[in-house]
């Protein structure tokens, strides 16, 4: 084999030293490896070696880098590879997966400070004419799919339940009908799910998973998440936590920002060391954002490298606790696109009928971009959602795979700049605790 | 050098569930290839 035909790839991150060893991570291929002196002294200098004169031992660790992605085809532009594989998802019409999500409603029962829904019209429910034209929708939609997956979501979804049980079973219908296979999530305020509407959600409408917010332990949770009435909402979000985990995954996503942040593991502790959830609930860590044109939250909010700073001594004490479900929540992630609704197939549904590329303008005019009876139209808007193309300041980025320039919404209303995600900054620190879990087991 | 994570990880999570580890809310922002699989 030629070496001169080979090279590193862009996308190799030093992680961390561990006893002279090198931690490194490829954030294309997603492989995660410790380098020995041996490894380490090949990897520097493999323009300048000679394969064939290697002994059976450095050609298995030149095979083994090459296989993860470490090294790469000395030709290969990873960029290319990347931009090709995403306009093949992104503008493709045969795509064999479907996502949609759809509010029932744009109502809520809660009165959270940050909502960034505040400046949105308050469309109350689905009438009867909606509900039949977007069963239509999603039956013409399907034509030739293999999997259909709705989120739900709002509003308080909740709050029109009757909608969701009649819409699930009418799409649940037409899947069958077509042999795709259907599934569906939600993002709720969790005081609507008692035992018996959890129930139903599962066997009834096949919602499997479920993101539920809680921003600290009682005092300051609802000081945050109040309800509409200015009541306690916490002690009705755990106790249906409780029952509703015996029928669906529960994921409690906990927004962080510079009001609550040191409630972080208060709420750690509340949850598994007092509830003993950790079998049945994942929690997660996000940063409350400063989205252009709905930004309610006064200042609150920290930057990425902020939150980097506030979130990784969490995550290690979430660790500590036991508190991951599952250590692959941990293990960086790569996408094909930034947001699937960045391509041309997929639309977040509002209570008229109304079509929008993404949750946070739902309920804005100026973003509609179709509806449920016309399809989608190529307006101004819709042009500008299907051509957003990656910043130029992160080509270069190594950790591009990981977040392909960060949320689209963003980007259109900054100028097309970088929007670094929480993975920006905590995919290190989680790296390194996988890292500990491997040794644990190895 | 030892391998912690092959290449091949986004392909052998078995489905995307929370007990494989996935805590996205909504697979249609998150896109990771591991949650918008075509099986």
């Amino acid at each position: 084999m030629e070496l001169t035909n080979i090279k590193k790839s862009n996308y190799n991150i030093f992680i961390a030293k561990e006893n002279e060893k090198d931690l490194i991570f490829n954030s294309f291929s997603g492989a995660f490896a410790l380098m020995d002196e041996e490894s380490q002294f090949l990897y520097n200098n493999i323009e300048n070696i000679d394969y064939d004169k290697l002994s059976s031992n450095e050609k298995k660790i030149i095979d083994l880098m090459i296989k993860n992605g470490f090294l790469i085809d000395f030709n290969l532009d990873e960029f290319k590879t990347m931009q090709l594989k995403a306009n093949i998802k992104r503008y493709a019409l045969d795509n064999k997966t479907k996502y949609f999500t759809i509010a029932p409603t744009l109502k809520c029962n809660m009165n959270c400070f940050y909502c960034f829904e505040k400046n949105a019209k308050e469309i109350d429910g689905m009438n009867t004419v909606v509900i039949e034209s977007l069963i239509k929708f999603i039956d013409k939609e399907t034509n030739g799919i293999d999997n259909l997956i709705i989120s739900w979501y709002g509003g308080e979804p909740l709050l029109e339940s009757e909608t969701i049980l009649k819409l699930s079973d009418a799409f649940i219908e037409i899947c069958k009908s077509k042999n795709i296979h259907y599934k569906a999530t939600m993002t709720t305020n969790g005081t609507l799910l008692d035992k018996e509407t959890a129930k139903m959600l599962k066997s009834v409408c096949k919602i499997e998973h479920v993101q539920i917010t809680l921003d600290g332990c009682k005092e300051i949770h609802d000081k945050r998440r109040s309800l509409k009435n200015n009541l306690s909402s916490f002690d009705t979000i755990i106790k249906n936590i409780e029952d509703a985990q015996e029928y669906i995954d529960i994921s409690i996503r906990v927004n962080i920002d510079k009001f609550n942040y040191l409630e972080a593991k208060k709420l750690i502790d509340c949850i598994y060391e007092h509830k003993k959830w950790v079998n049945k609930v994942a929690m997660y860590f996000a940063p409350v954002e400063d989205f252009p044109n709905s930004c309610t939250s006064c200042n609150s909010c920290f930057n990425m490298n902020e939150f980097g700073k506030v979130i990784n001594p969490v995550l290690n004490y979430l660790y500590e606790k036991g508190g991951f479900k599952s250590i692959k929540q941990l293990i960086p992630r790569n996408r094909t696109l930034c947001c699937s609704n960045i391509a041309i197939s997929n639309f977040v549904i509002d209570p008229n009928g109304d079509l929008y590329k993404c949750w946070n303008s739902v309920g804005d005019d100026s973003e509609v971009i179709g509806n449920i009876v016309e399809g989608q139209k190529f307006n101004y808007r819709n042009i500008e959602w299907l051509s957003i193309n990656t910043p130029k300041e992160c080509t270069d980025c190594n950790i591009l795979p990981m977040c392909q320039g960060g949320c689209a919404y963003t980007r259109l209303n900054n100028g097309n700049k970088p929007a670094c995600n929480k993975d920006s900054v905590t995919f290190k620190e989680n790296l390194k605790l996988v890292y500990d879990q491997h040794k644990k087991v190895y | 050098m030892e391998i912690i994570l092959s290449a091949s990880y986004n392909y052998e999570v078995s489905a995307c569930t929370v007990e494989e580890g996935c805590t996205c809310y909504n697979h249609t922002y998150c896109n990771h290839d591991t949650c918008n699989r075509d099986n």
